[in-house]
This record gives structure tokens, C-alpha cells and sequence, in this order.
């Protein structure tokens, strides 16, 4: 569904990912974990067209989305949830929702299913997005994000900032659309909890490709520690 | 005289002189017209000094004022009373005290009394209005602006009210005026060289990074502050004397804007590109206006009466320049910075002939008496806790790692050793005194540095004035300052590059430049925030080099935020891992590496087989 080969980003002559191959097949949840500065968001940013690759090419549906704008890459079916969620703050819950709704004779069926999917939204649909907890806040980022109907759901770090608790209720959510059949990209830090809940993950550092496999290809692998750890002595 | 100086000689002479010899030529030029022109250049020449004097506060600070106008008017008024000739003080100000009223002084004195009261007024106003924040003084300013007028307007009997004053003493000349504006654009750069002026301008770079070197944002805005409102006192007094007429409407929103467009359209980073923004802006004005009245163009086109053309053309002008170069017809580069000048001294400083043993005094006075010192830290924010009673100790001449996985709190409890984030209970002892709760710039005075996850560059300033700075901002003169940095920058390998913007530096060059520049304080403690955060191997091997020899030569302390072990390897002999707050080992890093609850809390409990394969 989506292919990335052999792409580099830089930024101001800097290389900062060198050559990273990477697919996600349709249905398929796949993780790509490393620690901070390996590459992850400018990996993610080059996908959605914000920071277009300086070599290889990102691949969706055979469609080829080096050169195309952010906007017209979304309208393709690809969603993302960024970092630090970026809701829109000062509106209320149900226009943050609407925004996310691709037209509006579809919006009233694709919301009605949205607010079952999420019932604190609901609760909550008239209150201003920034009176909301963090968790709720990813919540109603997800939800926006679904609302496109996106084939492929792209997570920038879903887990930021949020307390064990209530990671535990977003990754409930996120199983709950795997469980429907949802493409996910998902990137985090928190290498534990992607790597149990992917299919498969990619482990990154210093904008290289370190290992990659299901859980239990990965623990056999003394190279994902050494991603997070450095050389062993 | 020390060999090296921030700008080389030729380019600081370039940098003083360009503008300079502008202002020379535009009195010669003005001196030698008609009656009416020499009035309208000296009108241009006053119109500068308000520039200048803008450019000191806005250019150096990188905050907008919409305020110093009202400076400009009350140097006006000022000078103006002070010189009204008896008979017409009676009629216009019956209320003006006589001491004033009898005063009648000369165009010299009035002048200078003019600058120190607009001066003094500016340092009164912006002792509570430097207290607000970047984007409030622009609002604050404007409220000043606002005031000036209203009180201006109303105080009839002493200011003549809104119909203003009519019979000031034409005294200003164009000469007069080149010699004032000469003197403003020698003062403005002084300013700006001076160690005030380039603490002043790492505030406009990086209002955070600043702070971590000592600066104290508040006061360095107020120092420029205040210069500022001498300078367009000045302005408004030598105007005042030039056209004789003056009323609360002559420096107000008009002059406000147009001052503030030149300045900006010229460049407000430079000197140069204030001198060059109003002259050149001046000019055109004067071109359309006569446009505007009708013209023949070379005798052959000829064109009619106008109206607007001025405003209009002037509104295209501006538009075009902002979109074409959007740093002004300068760049915000002094004459002295630019391209084709700048290879005439672009040889790197050459390092202190001595060894400069006074720089490392501070750190080898020390170390007997306790260390940094961490007791319970917690923190909360917003309900999620980030600290949870953290200990941390950190002696002077020792390296220790701090490690553990993302959102454990490292980065917090850095914030919190150096003042940036005040901690919800639990102690921050520095060398025995309690320093829990102080602003990051007075714990910087007490020697402690650090440096931040991003480089945080002060891009507009040159490698040399970045590192130099750091040492100014714990008080210390140019001399001194410059002396440190080429210190610290040949033991950094980075004097080569010394002369280039910090800007133009590759990311893995300006990480070290923030090494650098927290150096420059002279630490006793020195906290690094993943120093080694996306840098290739080789620039790797290179930052470990050097933070070794750090370690070696200056004695300090070292708290080294990593992932990578063999990093915490090579450089700590004591490692301590944070998770989810709290503190899981301390021990060598041979131990840490190998504990399973550190492998457990990086990748979940699963992973443990791998560690013991």
C-alpha cells in the first residue's frame, strides 16, 4: 500500500536519513520505534509531502507522491495524527470534528459512527477543544483524523505527554480500529508498547535502518538494544 | 592592543564609515541647495536620528516599539520651551514656569537637555514596560505613544494645547543636523559593539539560550531602551528648531509608521540599513511627491497634477522590497559585513598568546564545597508526574550520565538544576548554598551552563560574538570576553570558523558551538542535553574528544544527558537511569548497561533474553 525506497531527507545540506526502505501493507500495523534524533519525523514528514525526500521515492497505491503538495497527498487517503496532537484549540469539539469531515453530506452518517467509536467526545462536543485532558485531546485528534475516511492512519507519537493511564485507554482505541481492518504507521518513542502492539516494526537510529521484524524476530536481535544503548563494550 | 578583535579592522572601518560618508554626502548635497531644499534635507537628517534612534532599541532588541515617537516630542516640546522667545512664551504657554519660560538657551544646550530628559523619561516608561513580555511591548508602547499625545494635546497652558507652538527659533542647519546624525550613527554602533549592545542581541536571537548565559533580558532592553529615547529626543528637538512649528500631531502615528517602515525596509538588524532605509525611502517620498504635482518626464511625457501618487507609490515600493529581500536593502549587515567587503579581513582571530589562566580560576577555587546537589525533586504538570523525588549529585571534575528512556524526566530535572522550571517540592543545592527557585541567569552567575536538546544558535551573530557573549553575559568586558572565546573556540577547533555567522554552520558545528557558548561562562558546572542527538559517527567521535578534554581543562562538572553507552562509556564513571520519574540505578555503566530493570523499562520485559544472549 505504501512504499518508501531507499529515500533520504536533509535539511540545509544535512543529510539527516540516509537511504530508509520501508512498506506497509494494506490491513498491516507497523511500528518504527529508535531514540531521539534517528529520524523518524523527517521520515513521516517526507511521507505527507511537508519535507519532500532529496533522493529515493515514497510510493502510495502505485501512485507516486514526490512532488505533490501536503494537501493533495492527504486527499489520497493518507491521515496523519501529528505530535503534540494540535487540535484546534479555541473551537469546540464538534467543529474540531467537522473540520476533519471531508464534505458535508457525508459528514452527519461518518460522524454519527465517530461519536459511537468515541463516546467522551460526545460527552464532550460542545466544549472547547482546550478544555479537554490530553488524552481526550489524542482522542479527538484520532477521530478528526478518521473523519477523511483515510485508508492509511499515519500516529506521530501518540503517547507523548500522557500518563501510563491513559495510554492504556488510546492503544484500547487504536486496537479497537485494528480489530476493523485499519492501516496504521505508527512512530513512537516508547519502544516497549509499539513493539507488543505492532505486526512488525522498524527500528531506526541515526537515520539508518537498525533491525526490523515481528516482536519475536526483534528480541532475538542484540541490534534493537544496541539502537537504544549504544555499542555494547 | 589584543590581536584579536571581534571585526577585523578594515571591516569595522567599512562598517563605520559607509554610513558615515551617507550622511556626509547628503549635507554637502543639501548644504549647496536652495533655501527651501536645505530645509527639506534637514528635515531628512532629523528624520534619521529618530531612525537610528529606533534602530537601537528594535534592531538590537528584535522587539517592536510603537512608542518612541513620544520620545521624539517630548525632546520637541522640550527643546522648544526652553528656546521660545519671551514675548511669544507668554502668549502661547501663560502656565510655563518661569524659570523655563526665562530660560531662551541656545541651540546646543536646549538640545542636549532635550536628549537627557527624553533619555530619562524613556528609562522611567520602560522600567515597568520592559517588564512585560516580547509580545506585549509593542501594545505598551503604543499605549505610551497614545498618552504622550493625549497629555500633550490637553495641557494647554504650558504646552500650547492641540493648535501646538508657532515661533520656535529656526536654528537647526543642515550642517548642524549632518554633525547630530554623524554623531547618532557613531553612537548606535558603539552601542551595538559594546558588551551591553551584544547581550542585547542574543536576546533577539534566542530569548532561552540567552537567559542560559546570565543575561538579564529585562535590563538589557531597558539600557537600549533609554538610548533610544535620547536619540529620537534629539530628533524631535533639532526638527522643532528647523521648522519652527510644532504641535502634538507632528510625531504621531504618521511618523510612527513611516520612521518604523524605513526602518525595517532599510534593515533593522544594522546601523547601515537604518541610515540606508530612511534616506532612500526620503528620497523616493520626495520624487513622487514632486511626481505627484505634475512633471515632464525627460521633456517628453508629460504627466498632471496626481494626488496620492506619493502614498501609493511608496505602499508598491515598500511591498516590493519586503517580498524580494525580506532583511531589508541591507540584509541587516553592516556596510563592513557585506559580501564584497567581507573577504578584506576574513582571517580567523588569532588565540590568546598566553595560556589565559584566569578563565579557569573560577572552576579551580571550587570543588571543596559540596557539588550540585539535587534533593527530592517532584514536579507535576497539569495533574501528570514528571518528577517523582528525584536525588542527583554532581561533584566538579567528575562526568556522570544521565540516562533512561523517553518521558522519564531527564530533560525536566535539567530544567529544574538550572532554573527554568521551579520544582514543586525538593531542594537544588549549588556548592552548599540553597539555589532552588532562581532564574536560570542568576544561576548562571553562580556558575552553572548548560546547553539544550536543539543548538539554539544566535544565528545573526558571528561564531566568535556568539561564544564571546556567553562571557559578557556573566559580566565580563569585550576585552575579557574576546580573549575566552578564542579560548574556548581553538579548544574546540572551531576558530576557523569564527568570523562566519553561527547561522551558516552545519547542525553538527553548531551543537558544538552551544558546548561553546556555555563554556564561555566559565562553569563549574556544565549540563549537556543530548549533545550527541543526530550527529554522524565521526562528528560523534569528535564531540567525545573534546568533552574529554573538557573535562581535563576545565575542571567542571559534567552532566551528560545520553542514549548512546558507548558515549556515557568513554566520558562518565557513574551513570544514573531515570524511569518514569524516578530514579532505577546508579552505578558504573558497565553495571547499568547490563541491569535488566534498565533493559526492562527501555524495552519492556521481553527484551531481557537478548541482554543475557
Amino acid at each position: 500500500m505504501l512504499e518508501l525506497r531507499e529515500i533520504r531527507v536533509g535539511y540545509e545540506g544535512t543529510e539527516v536519513v540516509h537511504g530508509v526502505d520501508l512498506s506497509v501493507g494494506r490491513g498491516e500495523v507497523v511500528g518504527m520505534i529508535g531514540p531521539n534524533g534517528a529520524g523518524k519525523t523527517s521520515i513521516l514528514r517526507s511521507i505527507c509531502g511537508l519535507a519532500p525526500p532529496t533522493a529515493g521515492e515514497v510510493v502510495f497505491e502505485s501512485r507516486r507522491l514526490t512532488g505533490m503538495l501536503p494537501e493533495q497527498i492527504a486527499r489520497l487517503g493518507l491521515a496523519l495524527v501529528p505530535e503534540g496532537r494540535h487540535v484546534f484549540k479555541t473551537l469546540t469539539v464538534a467543529e474540531n470534528l467537522r473540520l476533519g469531515a471531508r464534505s458535508d453530506s457525508e459528514s452527519a452518517a461518518s460522524m454519527e459512527q465517530t461519536l459511537e467509536r468515541f463516546p467522551i467526545l460526545r460527552q464532550r462536543a460542545d466544549q472547547r477543544a482546550d478544555r479537554l485532558s490530553g488524552g481526550e485531546q489524542q482522542q479527538l485528534a484520532i477521530a478528526r483524523a478518521l473523519l477523511g475516511r483515510p485508508k492509511l492512519l499515519i500516529l506521530d507519537e501518540p503517547s507523548l505527554g500522557l500518563a501510563p493511564k491513559t495510554i492504556d485507554a488510546i492503544y484500547e482505541l487504536l486496537q479497537g480500529l485494528r480489530e476493523e481492518g485499519v492501516t496504521m504507521l505508527l512512530v513512537e518513542q516508547n519502544a516497549a508498547r509499539t513493539i507488543d502492539f505492532s505486526d512488525r516494526c522498524v527500528v531506526l537510529s541515526t537515520g539508518r535502518i537498525r533491525a526490523q521484524g515481528s516482536r519475536s524476530e526483534l528480541q532475538r536481535n542484540p541490534d534493537v538494544l544496541r539502537a537504544y544503548l549504544g555499542k555494547q563494550p | 592592543m589584543s590581536a584579536a578583535r571581534f571585526h577585523p579592522r578594515q571591516a569595522a572601518a567599512a562598517s563605520l564609515l559607509a554610513p558615515l560618508a551617507l550622511v556626509a554626502i547628503v549635507t554637502l548635497v543639501g548644504a549647496n541647495g536652495t533655501p527651501f531644499f536645505q530645509g527639506t534635507v534637514t528635515l531628512i537628517l532629523c528624520n534619521l536620528i529618530v531612525v537610528i534612534g529606533l534602530q537601537v532599541f528594535v534592531g538590537n532588541s528584535g522587539v517592536y516599539s510603537f512608542g518612541q515617537l513620544g520620545f521624539a516630542t517630548a525632546g520637541a516640546y522640550v527643546a522648544a520651551l526652553l528656546t521660545l522667545p519671551a514675548a511669544f512664551a507668554l502668549l502661547q504657554t501663560p502656565g510655563l514656569p518661569s524659570f523655563i519660560a526665562d530660560a531662551q538657551l541656545g541651540a546646543l544646550p536646549s538640545t542636549l537637555i532635550a536628549a537627557a530628559l527624553s533619555g530619562l523619561l524613556a528609562i522611567v516608561i520602560g522600567l515597568p514596560l520592559m517588564r512585560t513580555s516580547t509580545l506585549a511591548i509593542p501594545i505598551s508602547t503604543f499605549a505610551f505613544l497614545i498618552v504622550v499625545f493625549n497629555v500633550v494635546g490637553g495641557w494647554d497652558r504650558v504646552t500650547g494645547g492641540s493648535s501646538g507652538l508657532v515661533s520656535i527659533p529656526t536654528t537647526t542647519s543642515v550642517g548642524s543636523a549632518g554633525l547630530w546624525a554623524a554623531a547618532a550613527v557613531v553612537l548606535a554602533l558603539a552601542f551595538k559593539w559594546s558588551a551591553s549592545g551584544y547581550r542585547l542581541q542574543a536576546t533577539r536571537e534566542d530569548e532561552v539560550a540567552a537567559r542560559s548565559i546570565g543575561i538579564n533580558v529585562m535590563k538589557e532592553r531597558l539600557i537600549a531602551f533609554g538610548i533610544s529615547g535620547a536619540l529620537c529626543g534629539i530628533g524631535g528637538a533639532l526638527a522643532a528648531h528647523q521648522s519652527g512649528v510644532l504641535s502634538p500631531t507632528t510625531f504621531y502615528f504618521g511618523a510612527t509608521v513611516t520612521t518604523l517602515t524605513m526602518l525595517v525596509v532599510g534593515g533593522a538588524r544594522s546601523v547601515f540599513g537604518a541610515v540606508i532605509g530612511a534616506l532612500a525611502i526620503a528620497t523616493v517620498n520626495e520624487l513622487l511627491r514632486g511626481v505627484e504635482n505634475g512633471a515632464d518626464l525627460l521633456g517628453v511625457v508629460s504627466i498632471g497634477e496626481a494626488p496620492g501618487l506619493a502614498a501609493i507609490g511608496l505602499g508598491l515600493i515598500l511591498l516590493a522590497t519586503m517580498i524580494a529581500m525580506p532583511n531589508g536593502l541591507s540584509g541587516g549587515r553592516e556596510a563592513g559585513e557585506l559580501g564584497w567587503l567581507r573577504r578584506l579581513g576574513s582571517t580567523p582571530p588569532t588565540p590568546p598568546p598566553e595560556p589565559d589562566g584566569a578563565s579557569r580560576q573560577r572552576t579551580a577555587d571550587a570543588g571543596a564545597k559540596g557539588g550540585l546537589r539535587a534533593e527530592r525533586i517532584a514536579l507535576a504538570f497539569s495533574g501528570l508526574r514528571v518528577l517523582k523525588g528525584v536525588d542527583l549529585e554532581l561533584g566538579t571534575g567528575e562526568a556522570l550520565g544521565l540516562i533512561g528512556p523517553n518521558g522519564a524526566g531527564k530533560t525536566t530535572l535539567v530544567n529544574v538544576l538550572s532554573g527554568f522550571q521551579e520544582p514543586d517540592s525538593g531542594s537544588v543545592m549549588l556548592d552548599g548554598v540553597d539555589v532552588t527557585g532562581r532564574s536560570p541567569a542568576r544561576l548562571a552567575h553562580a556558575g552553572l551552563g548548560r546547553t539544550f536538546q536543539a543548538a539554539l544558535p544566535f544565528p545573526h551573530l558571528s561564531v566568535l560574538e556568539s561564544v564571546a557573549v556567553g562571557a559578557m553575559g556573566i559580566g565580563a568586558g569585550k576585552r575579557r570576553a574576546l580573549a575566552v572565546a578564542t579560548d574556548v573556540l581553538d579548544r574546540l577547533n572551531l576558530l576557523e570558523q569564527a568570523r562566519q555567522p553561527a547561522g551558516s554552520l552545519p547542525p553538527g558545528a553548531q551543537r558544538l558551538l552551544g558546548v561553546a557558548r556555555a563554556l564561555a561562562i566559565q562553569p563549574r558546572y556544565l549540563l549537556l542535553d543530548e549533545p550527541a542527538a543526530g550527529l554522524t559517527e565521526a562528528e560523534c567521535e569528535n564531540l567525545v574528544a573534546i568533552l574529554r578534554n573538557v573535562l581535563v581543562d576545565f575542571g567542571c562538572g559534567m552532566l551528560l544527558i545520553e542514549h548512546d553507552m558507548s558515549i556515557v562509556m568513554e566520558l562518565c564513571a557513574r551513570v544514573q537511569v531515570l524511569d518514569d520519574g524516578m530514579t532505577l540505578r546508579v552505578g558504573t555503566p558497565e553495571e547499568v548497561q547490563a541491569d535488566s530493570a534498565v533493559i526492562e523499562s527501555y524495552l519492556g520485559s521481553s527484551f531481557l533474553a537478548t541482554a543475557d544472549a
